[in-house]
Parts: C-alpha cells; structure tokens; sequence
C-alpha cells in the first residue's frame, strides 16, 4: 500500500470547481514531481493535503488513516511537512523560533509549558549545520536573512521532525543555480532514507533529475500520471517537458505582463478584449471591473479614423500572424485620445485571438513637439543673430568699402569725363570715347558688383544651398576687406590651392565666416606697435574635406582662451557683439564641418575650418539654418 | 537616540517654563481646588470667584482639574497629586459621589480641611466612607429647580394646562437630578394642571437637547414649556422650539452663563436661573478662610440663586447682578 | 519530541553550536526577541528629571512616586492586555468600557446578589473576559475588523454599565476587596503591587509560553501561523478574553480603590493604553510586543500627568502633550522598523 493515497478528491471554491477528483499515490521512498500550469489546482491540492483546506469530496489516506478531519496540526504530527512557496516565516521571530514554529520545545514548570529557548536554539543550530546552510545565528531574525538563508530555514524546519512526506512547493523558485544542487540533493537524500518527497516545480530539468515519477495536474484534474519518468524518455515525457517548457515560458511572459513596463492585452476578432494588465488598463482609464464585465472593445477604443488602419493590421494578422508595430491612437475611457503603438500577433493556434503589445506615446509626442518648437526657435534665433552679426561688421568696413566702391566710381567719372572730352574733340575721337566708355561700363558694373555683395550679405536671407567654388567665394571676400588690410600695413598672402571640388554650402553664411576670421585677424595685428603683420589665407583638400586657414602673425590668445573665443558674447574687443566666432562654429557644424583654433608659428592665431565635399547636401539640408 | 535627547531637551524647556509660570510663592497658604473641568463656562466662573476671594484674602490657590466631567479616575490621580503640595485646605467639585473619597479620607488623615465645592458629595456616602467635610458649598439646586417651576407658574397662570418637558443632565448625574426633583415637585404644588410628559437625559449637551426638543414638540403638539437642567441644553432647546414655530412656548435653563444671558436680552431664551458660579467660588473662599481660622460656619451653605429673564436683566436693580459673569 | 538525526553524509555527525554569554543572551533576548526599546527608558529618565526639576520640591518624594505608581496601576493593567492584543496585530477599543463595565458587575454581585467577596473578584475578571471573548469571536470567527468589533463593544458595555446601575456608582465594597485597591502591605500601595505581579507574569506569558509567542506571530504572519497549525481562530478569541479580562482585573483594582463600582470609569482609556504599549515600544503594526516596554509606557504617561499636575498645567496642555507623545512613539516606532530593514 502507498504511504499517500488520493483517490477523488474534489475542492469548490463557491461555485468554481478547482480540483475535479484528483486521485494518485506515493509510495514511501519515492519522489514524485507534480507539474501543471499556474491555477491546475496544484496548491490547493496541496493544502488540502496539509489540511488547511477541508476537501469537499473524495478520499485522502496517510499510512492507512483518512486525513479527512483532522487539522494542520494534526497532520503536521503524523509526518507530513511541507515547504511552502512563500516560506511562512515569522519575520521578525529568530531563525530557532521560526524552525519550531507550532512544535516549540518546552519544559513543563508546575504544570505550565514553557518554550525552552535554549534547547531549541542547539537543535536548530544542528540542523542549520546539518543542512550546510549559510546562517549566522539561529537568533537572527528570519526576516534579515537572504532568500537563499530563509530558504534553509523553511528546508530545516520541515526536516527537524522525522518527517516522512515532505512537500516542496518551487523550492528552487528564487535559489542560485549551486543552491539549486543543494537542494537537489537534499531531495535524493531525504529518498535515499526512505522519505516520500512531492516536488512542485516549473523547472522541469530539476524534475527529471530526482523525480521517480511524474505527475500532471491540468484544470483540476491528473491528465498524466507517469511511472517510468526516471528511466525512459519516452513520448509522454518528451510532451510533458515541452509542456513545462512552455509553462515556463508562460511564466516568464506572464512575468513581463505583470511588470506592466507596456500594456498588454489579449483580444479577439470579435472586438472584445478578453484581458488585459494594468499598465493597459491605466493607459486607456479603464477600471478591471471594466474588463471583468467585457465592456471594453478594442474596436470602441479606436477612433473612426483610424479603423482602417485597423482594418490593415488585422489583414496582415490574418494572412502572417503578426503585425509590425504602428502608432495609432485610442479613445480613453473619458473620452480622450492617447496615442500609441500597437504591435500584435495572433496565438499559435487559434483562430480569432491574439496578443498586443501598447505603448504609450504620450510623452514622447510631447516631447517631440516641444523639441520641433525649439529647434525651430533656435534656428530663427540663429539666423537673426548672423544677420545682426553680418551687419555689425559690415558697420565696420563702412569706410573699406566707402573706398572700394569710391574707386570705380572715381574709375567712372574719369573715364566719362574722358570719353566727353574725346567726343568732344573735333573730330571726334570715337575709337577712343568707346575705349573710356569700355572702361566705364567696367567701372560700373565692378560698383554694382561690390554693391550687390554687400546688399547680399547685410540682407536677411534665407539660407540656400548651392555649389560653389571656395576660392572664389573667398576671393570676393578678399576683394571686400582688401583695402582694411592695406590701411593696417598688412601683407597679403593667398595660397589657394587649384581644382577644389564644388562645395554643396551657402554662399552668404560661409561669406560671413571669412569676412570674420579676416576682419578679426586685421583687428588683432592693427594693435600691434611692433613685428611683422602677416596674413595668410590658404585652402587645400584633405580626406573628402577642403581645409580654409586663416592665419595671421599678430599677438594670438593663451592656450586657455582658444576654447573660450567660440562660447558666446566672449570678446576681447570693447565694440563687439561678441556673437562672431560663436556664430561662425554654428555655421560651418551646419554645413557638417569642423571650426576650430590654434597658435600659428612662430606667432600669432590660426583659425581653421574644413567643409565636406561629397554627402553634405543632405546634412546641410536638414542641419543648416532654414528659413520659413 | 540624538532626536530622543533634543526632544527631551525641548520638553523640559517647555516644562521649565510653564513650571515657573505657575510658581508659588511659598511663605503664603496655598488652598487646593479641584474642579471638575474647565472645559466648560460655569467652572471657569467659579474659578473667577475663587481667585476673587483669594486675592482679598491674600492667599495662594493651586487649581487643577480634569479633562473632562467624565474622566472619573484622572480626577482622583489629581487629587491624590495635589495633597503633595500640602494645601492647607482642600476645596473639591466631585466628578461623582465616590471618586475623591479615598484622596479626601487621605486629607482627613493630613488634618486638611475637606470642602465639597457646589455639592457634589452625598452626605450619606462620605459618612459610611468616613470622609468628613468641612462644609457643603454650592446653588441648592433643587431649588433652583423650584425656581424655575415657580417661573413657569407665574407667567402661564396657575391654571394653566398642557404639557411640560423637562431635560436632564447626564444620566446619573446628581446636580442635573436635583434640578430636574426641584422643578418637577415644585411644579406640581404651583401649577397642578401642568403635566411632565417626559423627562429625559439630555447629557449636558446642546444638539442632544435640540433632538429631544423636536422629538418631543411631534409626539406633543400642545407642550407649553421646556425645562433644562442647564443652559446649554436651554439654548439647544429654544432653536429647536423656536425653529418649529412654537414662539410661545416656555423656556427654561439653569446657570445663567453669558451664552444665556445674551439669548435672554435678545428675547429667545425666555429665563434661566442664575446659579452665580462666581459667587459660589468666592464663598467658598471666604468661609474656608473662617474654617482655617477656627471659625464655626454651617454644614451646607446655600448660594442664592437668581431667575434671569429679560425684564430683570433691563432693570439692572438686583444686587445679585452684580455676581452674573 | 521527535528530533531527525540523520548519520549519512551530507548532514555529518550533529555539532554543538557553542552557546553564547548570558550577558550576550539577556541583551540580545530584551531588545531583539521582544520590542524593549532602550529609547523608551531614557525617554522615562529624562521626564522624571525634567519633572524633579520643574516640579521641585514636590515630584520626587516617595509619597509622590507612589503616587504615579499607584495612577499608573489601571491604566498599566490595561495597557498589559493590550500589549497582546497589539501584538497580534490586532486593537481593542472596548478596554475602558470593559474596565466600567467588569467593575460595576462585581460591585453589584456582592452587594446587590450578597455573592462572597472571592464571587466579587472573579465576577469582574470574568465579565471582562466574556465580553472579551465575544470581542474575539466575532474578530476571528465573522471576520469583522477589530477596530469595528472592539468600538461597538465599547459602546454596548458602557451603555449596560450605565443601565445596571442607572448611572449612579454603586457605594460600598466588601473590606477584603477594598484592600486590594487602599490597602499597603509593607507600605506600597495594593494596586501597585497587583500591576507588577500582573506585568510580571505577563511577561513570562508573552515571551516564554506558546501562547504569547503565537500571539506575536500572528501580528507577524498570519498565514505562516495557520500553515505551522497554529489553530489563529482560536487564538484571537483568547487574545480579547485576555485584554478583556485584564480590563476586568483594571476594573476591580479600581473599584476597590474607590470603594464603589463606577460606570464612568476607565472613559477614554482605550487611547490611553494603545498610546502607553506603543511608546513602551511595541510594534504598532504587530509581531512584537514588550510588557516591560508597555509598563514603562505607562509610567511615562503617569510621570508625564503626574508632573503636569503638579506644575499646575492646565488640562488642555496635558492632553497635547499626551497626544504629542504617542505621535512621537509612533514616530520612533516607524524608525526602528526602517531601520530594522536596513540591517
């Protein structure tokens, strides 16, 4: 006869049937795995083997006596001991009280029990000692002990009474994977002496290592109840470990629905949602008294205009399984919209339900919509303080540029006073008048040429990508500050280097840039009083980048402040903005370059930038300053 | 253990600061007084009278009392507090007939003079305990009571017929018993035709005595009068009355606190029978200091009480005004 | 009692764990195994100083000292039974009542029923407990929220009280009952020495016996009791019976005291007693209690009234700072779990 017979046992909760005759046996010295998914009933089973639940039908034998009335107590007596998932541990009881927890020694004076401390804490610090486990004290409160340590505690307390069924609800639930081996071997142990052991676990590798036998619980009832687990694999066995395989995975999933990282909920073509986790349910502010009374529609949830999206993502379910994650959006239960992104799949093997995956995307809209207001504000700030820039500087050159346009138009005058009076001369001396007017014409347009630059560059404009030639672009700059550099006594130097590749970029901001890395380097070797004052602006090609220099031999800056000079409003100079070289790095990042500076040999600063010559028309077009 | 002591500290500054607010001068007597509790208008008269009488007398008072009227043991544990500072005389307002006894047979034994404040000790009780009193000082209140009976009578006629209701203090409460024995006997000499159709325990308390008022205003449309056991209750009632539309109806409280007084003046509450804490507080003073001094004075001393309704207030002519605070 | 000993490997041969000081064992029993919290002795210390101070001369004289002992004898033995009940997790609201009620139904039995002075005693204890029991019966058994239970016990045993004796003390006792509340053997007041027996053997109750320690572990884990076959139901209704017949035992002392069985009594002890085993150290929350603690509660409560008395405070201010002090016990109480935690 087996040492635990079930036969039958039934167990209601109201009207909901969770064991439905439930019968099968353990034999003294065996160890039999009981597995089944979470709610097959497993843990009322087992308590009503332990008697905290009353069975309301069916047969349970110990060792030949019926359980059927007796109390947890009682059973606890006749050998049976069981480990619970939770431990129940007294937490704030030491380790000794809570391993004689309900069979406290005592040592009866006068007639009253009294709990002998003492006693209790030697047994227990044998058993602790026994089990190899790592314990301090046995007067460490359980509730300081780490998952592993209490785990101990509840394994000695079931262990420290000659028990001769012991049950193990996921004992190695929360253990590393050596404790695990602990644990096992404990359970081959306990065999080994003769003690029946029920193993409860999702792990299934730790079933098939000490189980004689399996048993599996599904919806109340044994569905498969296997006596030669531990010597054949056979088909049952292989099902049954894909089984628990899969429950396993269940409960890893069930984990991440739990987490309520992102909502989940499972639905139906039908339009109901059948369940949902709370992070779901709180995105859409609904109540689970909502769902329990299927009021929610995911079809309801959606607004019209997106149902046909809907429509899609159920026809891509239909043919694939799967649809790809798309945003999308949800009326809430008050009325409001949340935007979201669904991503769903339909079970393996069913046919009109599937899971999906919700995030929601308020925040992130939020945010998205705040960074466009301030990029965009940004822009707008930038492109007026260019413009502010331009203009200051060119405030600067007014009497450069005064002379500049002066001498073609001085070139003008001359050459039309010539041409009248070589027209005037008798006869008229017309090859000659047309040579003057010739020059004149040149004059002029050269004027309305350095005039249109100007205007080109003082004028607010939006930025506009061309290809453009560096050097030429340079060289119109030249052309504007030429006579500043002449008046400070400074040389000139030009190295551009020949057949640069057009570069994708904007005229006017890249413009400015010279304009102000010249009229800076003008400025700092003007205060000179000694030395040579040199400029020299060079280009050149390296990698895919074309490098511009502009060096000059004037005082240059300490090693400390070449960083500083890019920051915003630092300035060394009492009449500037302080925006220039600030503005001028902004500019050439736009353009997907680099700005940057550094001492010049033997003296002076050096200011260097490159510009990308191939694929920078998409950078320039999404990073470079627009206008609206 | 840091907070601990700065809390600590903190409280014994507090400690240090009310104790020498209420330092005593130790070269003058110190009498004891004992209230009931001060959380309510007419101890606080008393109070007043005692300090009154005291200061007249040029001697100290120590008052202490309990935080409610019905904390019955806290009372007896202040008591028992008070004897260790050696009052010369121990003049105490009983929560109840037996609390104080074992502190009071304590002060017997101390040879410290018992005074039973306002008459709250029964006389057959303190003789089987043993506890002997000085003197019994307070309003008869039975015939404050009679007093309001008399009232009743005089302005319905002694003819007058219909129903009276009367509302006690707390149940088992021996002032509001007396009150309520004063008026109902009284009543019946005066006014024969007047029946009590009820008398209930109003519990001290105002909103109780609306209730009851109402209550009793539908199950008896023809009440012609109310009578409280205190004032509280009497304002409590006459809202409810007045409220009702019963503007004729008679009412009647006792103590004749400031609350009243003004219900009085307005032509709401129609009289309530002054029971002069004040005056009780500063005889009991005063014949405590002729007891000290070997004086003989008489085993119940009776304050006069005064029917305050508005005519008598306007007059401003009776002495005894002068005692209403 | 079945001890496994297990001679194959891995468990090896039994090793005796060396047993530690008694020293060791003492402290490690008082502050860990129950909730005696030093804070709360010091925090004692430190009123009476303040009192010996602000009170001077008056507060620290023997007479005065048993004078807090003996204001403390009630409240303490209340206070006693509550300590379990607390410990369980659970509160009783009715103590005060239970002390008025218990009183009076002893007073009347000897003199209305003419019962023996010895019928007198038990009537009181075993009213409380009765009603106690009822008390836990339904916590237990219906289920019904302590608080809720214990706050309509509150009412209905005043309320009879009251009824029994139409609201008037009922005057006059038996001579050997009156000297269990005015006698003074060896010049100590009665009830003092009624209070420490009681906190005496409460202790060993509480620590010492199954039944105290369940009732701890019933505050700590409910379901770890019920798994363990600790039978729960059956343990609150003796948890009540207990506070209840305490509060009877608080009654008689009191009645005796005063020589009469008095409705009134004990009103609004209940706050009283939760605050005095609360700043004793008990854990609000259940799972440990300390009589000790709940004694020294109770004397801060007493030293802190007696004080005040003395000092001449007003009532008011005695009542703030009764209510700032179980704040502050609370306070205290809500650290050392945290910290507990830490550890």
């Amino acid at each position: 006869m087996s040492l635990l017979e079930l036969a039958d046992v039934r167990k209601n909760f109201g009207t909901v049937e969770v064991l439905r005759g439930v019968s099968f046996s353990v034999d003294a010295g065996s160890v039999v795995g009981l597995v089944g998914d979470n709610g097959a009933g497993k843990s009322t089973l087992m308590k009503t083997i332990t008697g905290v639940y009353r069975p309301d039908g069916g047969e349970i034998h110990f060792d030949g006596a019926s359980l059927a009335d007796k109390d947890p107590h009682a059973i606890r007596d006749l050998g049976i001991e069981m480990i619970y998932q939770d431990l129940a541990l007294a937490e704030m009881r030491d380790v000794a009280s809570n391993i004689f927890l309900g069979r406290e020694i005592t040592r009866n004076v006068l007639g009253v029990d009294f709990i002998d401390y003492k006693r209790m804490e030697i047994e227990a610090g044998k058993m602790i000692e026994k089990l190899g486990a790592r314990v301090k004290s046995v007067r460490q409160a359980a509730g300081q002990l780490s998952r592993g340590q209490q785990q101990s505690v509840a394994i000695a307390r079931a262990l420290t009474f000659n028990p001769r069924l012991v049950i193990m609800d996921e004992p190695t639930a929360a253990l590393a994977v050596r404790e695990i081996e602990h644990v096992l071997d404990l359970i081959r142990n306990l065999k080994s002496r003769g003690i029946a052991v029920i193993l409860i676990s999702h792990r299934l590798s730790d079933v098939f290592a000490v189980c004689d036998r399996i048993v599996v619980l599904r919806q109340g009832a044994v569905t498969a109840d296997d006596p030669t687990a531990a010597t054949s694999m056979n088909a049952d066995l292989e099902n049954t470990r894909l089984y628990a395989d899969l429950k396993e995975r269940e409960a890893r999933i069930r984990r991440l629905v739990d987490a309520n990282i992102m909502g989940v909920f499972i639905w139906n073509f039908e339009g109901v949602v059948l369940e949902a986790n709370e992070a779901f349910l709180q995105m859409v502010g609904y109540r689970r008294e909502d769902l329990r009374r299927s009021r929610v529609r995911w079809t309801d949830l959606t607004p019209p205009e997106w149902r046909e999206r809907d429509e899609q993502a159920l026809e891509a379910l239909k043919t694939t399984g799967t649809v790809q994650p798309f945003e999308k959006e949800f009326f809430k239960k008050d009325g409001t919209r949340v935007p979201v992104l669904v991503g769903s799949a339909i079970f393996d093997g069913s046919e009109d339900q599937g899971v999906a995956f919700v995030l929601d995307l308020t925040d992130r809209k939020r945010a998205e919509e705040s960074a466009r207001e301030s990029e965009k504000r940004y822009r707008e700030v930038q492109l007026e303080l260019a413009h502010a820039s331009r203009v200051a500087i060119m405030g600067q050159l007014t009497v450069s540029i005064a002379h500049e346009v002066n001498q073609p138009i001085a070139g003008v005058i001359i050459n039309a006073a010539t041409a009248q009076r070589r027209l005037a001369h008798q006869p008229p001396n017309v090859a000659g008048a047309r040579q003057a007017i010739d020059r004149l014409v040149k004059d002029g347009s050269r004027a309305a040429d350095i005039i249109g630059r100007i205007r080109e560059l003082v004028r607010k404009a939006p930025a506009q990508t061309e290809e453009l030639d560096i050097n030429e672009a340079i060289l119109e700059v030249i052309g504007l500050t030429r006579n500043e550099i002449l008046k400070n006594g400074i040389r000139l130097r030009t190295q551009l280097a020949e057949g640069l590749p057009a570069i994708p970029g904007d005229r006017v901001q890249l413009q400015q840039v010279m304009l102000n890395l010249i009229i800076n380097a003008v400025e700092a070797m003007s205060q000179m009083k000694e030395g040579r004052r040199e400029l020299l602006i060079s280009t050149g090609i390296e990698a895919d980048h074309v490098v511009v220099a502009v060096k000059d031999s004037g005082p240059g800056f300490s090693e400390s402040a070449i960083e500083q000079v890019f920051d915003a409003f630092y300035t060394t100079k009492s009449s500037g903005l302080g925006m220039g070289l600030s503005i001028c790095r902004s500019i050439i990042e736009a353009h997907g370059g680099r700005l940057w500076a550094a001492a010049n040999m033997p003296s002076g600063a050096a200011f260097q930038f490159t510009l990308p010559i191939a694929a920078a028309l998409a950078a320039t077009g999404t990073a470079a300053p627009q206008a609206n | 253990m840091v907070r601990i002591i700065t809390a600590s500290a903190s409280f014994a500054v507090l400690a240090a600061a009310l104790g020498s607010s209420c330092a005593l001068a130790a070269d003058k007597p110190v009498y004891g007084v004992l209230m009931k509790t001060l959380s309510n208008p007419y101890w606080g008269a008393v109070e007043q009278g005692v300090r009154a009488a005291a200061k007249e007398a040029d001697v100290e008072y120590f008052t202490l009392a309990a935080e409610s009227d019905q904390a019955a043991e806290p009372q007896l544990n202040a008591c028992n507090t008070m004897l260790e500072k050696k009052p010369v005389v121990m003049i105490t307002a009983a929560i109840n007939s037996t609390i104080l006894l074992p502190c009071l047979n304590h002060a017997n034994e101390l040879k410290i003079p018992v005074i039973d404040l306002d008459g709250n000790l029964d006389p057959e009780i303190t003789k089987k305990a043993g506890v002997e009193v000085a003197f019994h000082i307070g309003s008869e209140n039975e015939a404050a009571g009679a007093k309001g009976a008399d009232y009743v009578a005089e302005t319905l006629g002694k003819d007058a017929k219909g129903a009276v209701l009367v509302i006690e203090g707390l149940s088992g409460n021996i002032t509001g018993q007396k009150r309520a024995r004063g008026f109902a006997n009284e009543l019946k000499k005066v006014a024969p035709s007047l029946t009590i159709v009820a008398s209930l325990p109003g519990d001290w308390d105002r909103q109780k005595a609306a209730n009851i008022a109402n209550e009793t205003l539908q199950r008896n449309p023809d009440l012609v009068a109310i009578f409280c056991a205190n004032d509280g209750m009497a304002l409590g009632a006459v809202e409810a009355a007045r409220s009702a539309g019963k503007d004729k109806l008679i009412v009647v409280g006792v103590d004749g606190n400031s609350d009243a007084v003004k219900s009085v003046l307005a032509g709401r509450l129609n009289a309530s029978v002054a029971q002069l804490p004040y005056l009780v507080g500063k005889e009991a003073v005063a014949n405590a200091q002729k007891v000290l001094a070997g004086g003989k004075v008489d085993e119940n001393i009776y304050v006069p009480t005064l029917v305050l309704t508005k005519a008598v207030l306007e007059a401003k002519k009776d002495p005894l005004l002068a005692y209403v605070k | 009692m079945p001890i496994l000993s297990i001679p194959k490997e891995p468990f090896g041969p039994a090793v005796m764990t060396a047993a530690p000081s008694a020293a060791t064992r003492w402290r490690v029993r008082l502050t860990s195994a129950t909730a005696f919290r030093i804070e709360s002795l010091l925090a004692l210390a430190v009123m009476t100083a303040v009192m010996t101070v602000a009170a001077w001369p008056y507060f620290l004289t023997v007479s005065n000292a048993l004078n807090i002992l003996l204001a403390t004898s009630t409240l303490g033995v209340i206070a006693i039974g509550m300590t379990f009940v607390i410990s369980s997790a659970g509160i009783d609201l009715s103590v005060g009542s239970l002390m008025a009620f218990s009183g009076v139904v002893g007073c009347l039995a000897v003199n209305n029923l003419d019962a023996p002075w010895p019928v007198g005693i038990l009537a009181c204890v075993i009213a409380g407990a009765l009603a106690g029991a009822v008390n836990g019966s339904l916590i237990a058994r219906a289920a019904i929220p302590a608080f809720i239970v214990t706050l309509g016990m509150l009412g209905v045993a005043r309320g009879v009280a009251l009824v029994l004796t139409k609201g008037v003390p009922v005057y006059g006792l038996p001579d050997p009952i009156v000297y269990l509340g005015q006698g003074r053997p060896w010049g100590i007041p009665a009830p003092v020495i009624l209070l420490l027996a009681t906190a005496l053997i409460a202790h060993v109750v509480l620590i010492h016996t199954r039944f105290g320690l369940y009732a701890q572990v019933i505050g700590d884990n409910e379901g770890a009791a019920r798994a363990m076959g600790v039978r729960v139901e059956r343990m609150k209704v003796l948890i009540y019976a207990l506070s209840g017949g305490l509060a009877g035992f608080a009654g008689l002392i009191f009645a005796a005291r005063v020589n009469a069985g008095d409705p009134t009594a004990g009103s609004s002890y209940e706050l009283t007693a939760v605050t005095a085993t609360i700043v004793g150290g008990t854990n609000l929350f259940g799972g440990r209690g300390s009589i000790l603690g709940t004694v020294i509660g109770a004397l801060i409560m007493g030293v802190l009234q007696n004080g005040l008395n003395l000092i001449g405070v007003s009532s008011y201010y005695q009542q703030i700072a009764i209510g700032a002090v179980l704040v502050f016990a609370v306070w205290l109480n809500r650290l050392n779990r945290s910290e507990g935690r830490r550890r």
